[in-house]
């Protein structure tokens, strides 16, 4: 009799032969209940269990795909390296013919627009590149990604004056009789000859110019008034906000290292580095708890290196286990 | 979608020609059943995915071998089952987790009205009978009826014989059964007796379901 368990459960599993089957009818229609019984078991069993909604499933599948980068990245760092600084490489060079181009095309038009006065060149930057530029006065810049220069064309002659957006690295010409200005959202940098670096992204709430060599005189946009001159070492911060300057002697490399494609910091709070690494990598980052924009970090990272790997070396020196959840170009960091 | 050409076609994309598309397919194909196997082991959502996609991790880190695999289903049955145990055995701070250790709940899908043969008391009386069973026959019944598999296949997922995945089937069935008679009511009969009008005249398609 306790075959006849065994008899359902093949026909279930869709797997009886004809003579079980026989059995099986014979046990049925030998009385209501055992027909009740089986016809209730065989609903149960087929009775579709709820699928796992589609958006779990694709959602557990983007954090497979992180895993699957991060491994990758792990495995054979060097080898990664290579292959994204490979992929970094054509960005550069790509960047690089564009400049030419668009160098020689605004030579050109410099050259042939000359008698028009004030007339406007820029120079853009996009996200997740930078650029060196030479002025015609033989001063170069290296502007950072999501950076914005614009200059007189007729530079030069009577003013040297730029404007810009984003952050730069100047090595001005020394020229006695023109003066070098560079005009940010809220202060202008005027100098003779020196090397400095000035960081004034509209998102940002401080504008950060550094001296590494020379002497610069910071003024107000607003009134001609001196905020303050700057000795090498020195970076004064600019707070936009209530329009205050404080200066401090620092290690010009933290200031600088990104032309040679090093992201180097001290003890610089998540959101700073938030905000560097959004510009970096063309992503958005988004902070789920408050208290960990606060958490101070000291580091240096090569801008080649894969984005997930500087994840990873954060999630592993905060304190406190964190977690980041990416979702296409959007990264939200969280508390575990 | 789980058509065993189909899945042969994917295996070969993937190992092949390192084709993601596939690779996101077969995971989407297998997510649903994989996790529900992982999740009646683990109890933990988190953990049922992690395991999961440990799996395919794998599976993508050593797609190059994928070919020298014969069936692809019964393998990801085999490394989720592995994997949970390897979970299990950590929280358990023991190095070794064995079928018996592992505590299987059974659990049926709320009912919606549609579908509602049963009410939901019946329900719950029928999911404490089988969550009575011991935790090897709850598996199996659960790989059977859940995962739809075949005894051959659940056999080789668990390492046991197919007699044995009979006879846990079988001891599932029977107090399912004894459940069914105790709770017979005037009500279900005449719902069955609709039913089985319906069935009746219906025989040849139910036999294929």
């Amino acid at each position: 009799m306790d075959t006849i368990w065994s008899i359902i459960g093949k026909n279930l599993e869709g797997n009886i032969s004809p003579d079980e089957e026989s059995a099986l009818n014979e046990w049925i229609n030998s009385s209501t209940t055992n027909k009740q019984v089986y016809f209730q078991i065989k609903e149960l069993w087929y009775h579709k269990q709820d699928q796992t909604n589609n958006s779990q499933a694709i959602a557990a599948y983007d954090k497979l795909i992180n895993r699957i980068k991060f491994a990758e990245v792990i495995q054979s760092q060097s080898r990664v390296q290579r292959i994204s600084s490979q992929v970094n490489q054509f960005v550069k060079y790509a960047a690089i013919i564009f400049f030419f181009i668009s160098f020689s095309f605004l030579s050109y038009y410099y050259i042939t627009q000359e008698s028009s006065k004030n007339e406007f060149c820029t120079i853009s930057v996009p996200k997740g590149n930078k650029s060196e530029i030479v002025l015609p006065d033989g001063s170069k810049i290296w502007l950072n990604n999501n950076s914005k220069l614009t200059y007189p064309k007729n530079f030069n002659q009577s003013v040297r004056q730029v404007e810009l957006i984003g952050e730069g690295y100047f090595e001005v010409q020394r020229n006695v009789k023109v003066p070098f200005i560079v005009k940010t959202s809220d202060i202008s940098i005027k100098v003779l000859g020196t090397k400095f670096n000035i960081s004034a992204y509209p998102n940002d709430k401080f504008i950060e110019t550094t001296l590494i060599s020379g002497k610069v005189t910071v003024q107000s946009n607003e009134n001609p008034e001196v905020i303050s001159t700057l000795n090498p070492g020195e970076s004064m911060t600019f707070d936009k906000l209530n329009n205050r300057a404080a200066i401090a002697n620092v290690d010009t490399k933290f200031y600088t290292y990104w032309m040679k494609g090093e992201f180097v910091f001290k003890d610089e709070r998540f959101e700073t580095l938030a905000k560097r690494i959004e510009r970096i990598y063309n992503v958005e980052i988004v902070f789920d708890d408050p208290t960990l924009k606060e958490k101070t970090y000291t580091g240096d990272f090569k801008v080649d290196d894969n984005i997930y790997s500087i994840l990873e070396i954060f999630k592993r020196s905060t304190s406190e286990p964190i977690e980041y959840i990416t979702d296409r170009n959007k990264i939200t960091i969280r508390k575990k | 979608m789980d058509n065993s050409q189909h899945i042969e076609l994917l295996s070969k994309k993937i190992s092949q020609h390192s084709d993601q598309q596939a690779f996101k397919e077969l995971y989407l194909v297998y997510f649903d059943r994989l996790y529900k196997f992982a999740f009646s082991i683990l109890h933990s959502a988190e953990f049922a995915e992690e395991a999961v996609n440990d799996v395919f991790l794998n599976i993508w880190q050593k797609r190059s071998s994928l070919k020298n695999i014969e069936n692809l289903r019964n393998y990801l049955f085999i490394s989720t089952k592995n994997t949970s145990f390897n979970y299990l055995s950590k929280f358990r701070k023991e190095r070794n987790t064995t079928l018996d250790d592992v505590l299987v709940r059974f659990e049926i899908d709320e009912l919606t009205p549609e579908t509602a043969f049963f009410t939901n008391e019946v329900r719950n009386e029928i999911e404490q009978a089988i969550n009575q069973l011991p935790p090897k026959t709850k598996l199996v019944f659960q790989m059977a009826k859940v995962e739809g598999l075949k005894y051959k296949e659940i056999a080789e997922i668990l390492n046991i014989s197919v007699n044995t995945i009979d006879n846990h089937i079988a001891t599932a069935i029977k107090k399912l059964s004894i459940v069914l008679k105790d709770l017979s009511t005037e009500e279900t009969n005449l719902i069955l007796f609709q039913l089985f009008t319906r069935f009746k005249l219906n025989n040849s398609i139910i036999n294929q379901i």
